[in-house]
């Protein structure tokens, strides 16, 4: 028969202490002669020791008396025999409270300095946020107001440009009516004249326009320099931002550490805590 | 029941103080255990150690002996801790029926009995502390309570029901339901932590 194959599926068992003697002495025989076997109890020994300590809190000295004090309360209450609280029990839940106020005291203390350095680097955030908002916000402006003047060029240029399209056209065409007027014979063709004017006044118009476009283009292309402009700030301004806010992050670990350190501390001592001495060697 | 629980019993009934000084000595950190694991919070599992002692002194001469003294005690302790929660679940407005498991549905013949599956692959998993306290907490009460007696105290599935009060195969079931748990909470952290 092959043990292991009957062994191995039992360790959990034997781990959790649920097998019978039998059983028991067929898996311990068994772990002496094999090596693989030993290695998974000992993971799941380790296991359940976890398992243990994540659902077993040990009972305080200080919970315990207390269930002493409510059950001599009761009984007090029908004037029955009280329970003997021990001695030693009284003992150790005062070393223990001692202990606890003494570490809570430490850990008050050091979430004090924690809390100001972190408050320091809070403050040192929001600073560093608010001087790159403002910083932000001139650049914004600037390109704002260089945008308004552009805007303004370009409807300056367009009123012009078609004003002096406009007087051009009306100076020809009372030249033409006029020189029509003068010599009957000019008339005939004061017409397609006319026509000639009206298209230089269109070619006039064109240039204008194209003048008005180029300056709309300087206008788009100093808006697209303000906003890149705009932008960096805002990257630079981010940057250091997130520079000062890893800086309170890194206070905020350390000063976290601190108090984790302190609380490592209390709770050891807490769990050190000894009765005091009366003076004739007992606890 | 065994002699010293018996002597025991006899002095609790006895209205005998030394009953109820050798009843916190030996059973206050076994029923604070068993209020936490229902709780899950120290200073509920020590409300819960309160109550359920003052119900052993209001109540022992009406111990049968029927079933072990510490399985009474146990389920004095369990059921005072659900009452807390009921109670508190009510006040809050909450669900407190508890049924967090349908224990008709699934076949269980292979269930919990050792042999069949190696419930802590799991857990082999993990060595952090937290994260297993983390899993208990997260994990339905009726099948924390289950799995505890089962994997911690070493009980099997028989025992585990005796001590719940419930039918052998509810409690093989909520053995292996609390199983299946703890795999499934501990893959989830795994891929998380991708």
């Amino acid at each position: 028969m092959n043990t292991h194959k009957t062994v191995f599926p039992k360790l959990e068992a034997y781990a959790r202490n649920a097998l019978t003697i039998d059983e028991r002495t067929q898996v311990e025989s068994h772990l002496l002669v094999c090596q693989g076997c030993q290695t998974a109890l000992a993971k799941y020994q380790s296991a359940l020791a976890l398992l243990k300590a994540a659902s077993a809190p040990t009972l305080a000295p200080q919970r315990r008396l207390r269930l002493y004090e409510k059950l001599n309360e009761e009984r007090g209450k029908k004037q029955e025999a009280l329970l003997k609280i021990p001695e030693a029990l009284i003992a150790q839940a005062r070393a223990t409270g001692k202990a606890m106020a003494e570490s809570a005291g430490d850990v008050v203390k050091a979430s004090g300095a924690a809390a100001g350095l972190v408050g320091a680097s809070g403050g040192q955030v929001v600073k560093t946020m608010g001087r790159g908002a403002k910083s932000v916000g001139k650049k914004m402006l600037r390109a704002g107001k260089k945008s308004a003047n552009h805007a303004k060029d370009m409807v300056d240029e367009a009123a012009q440009t078609a004003l002096d399209s406009g007087h051009i056209l009306t100076v020809e065409t009372a030249q033409v009516v006029e020189e029509s007027l003068k010599n009957p014979l000019k008339a005939v063709s004061a017409p397609l004249r006319l026509a000639g004017k009206g298209v230089k006044a269109g070619v006039r118009m064109a240039q204008g326009s194209l003048k008005i476009s180029a300056s709309g283009l300087k206008g788009v292309l100093s808006v697209a320099k303000g906003s890149l402009d705009v932008g960096a700030e805002g990257v630079k301004q981010g940057g250091e931002t997130a520079k000062s806010m890893l800086d309170a992050a890194q206070s905020a670990l350390e000063a976290r550490n601190q108090v984790a350190k302190s609380l490592g501390k209390g709770i050891k001592k807490v769990a050190n805590a000894k009765p005091e001495d009366d003076g004739d060697g007992n606890a | 029941m065994e002699s010293s629980e018996q002597e025991l019993l006899t002095l609790l009934q006895q209205n005998d103080p030394r009953g109820y000084e050798i009843l916190i000595e030996e059973y206050a950190d076994f029923v604070f255990r068993a209020a936490y694991r229902v709780t899950q919070n120290e200073q509920d599992a020590e409300d819960v150690l309160q109550e359920s002692f003052l119900l052993v002194y209001r109540n022992a001469g009406s111990f049968r002996g029927d079933s072990k003294f510490s399985s009474w005690l146990y389920r004095i302790a369990s059921n005072t801790a659900l009452d807390l929660l009921r109670r508190r679940k009510r006040k809050e407005g909450e669900d407190v029926s508890f049924d967090d498991a349908d224990e008709q549905d699934e076949p269980f013949d292979e269930l919990a009995d050792g042999n069949a599956s190696q419930p802590e692959d799991a857990l082999l998993q993990t060595e952090s502390l937290d994260l297993v306290r983390e899993a208990l907490e997260s994990m339905p009460e009726k099948l924390r309570s289950a799995y505890l007696l089962f994997m911690v105290d070493g009980l099997s599935a028989p025992e585990v029901a005796a001590e719940l009060n419930i039918q052998l195969s509810a409690a093989k079931l909520r053995i292996h339901r609390a199983k299946l748990f703890m795999a499934e909470y501990f893959a989830q952290v795994k891929v998380e932590e991708k």
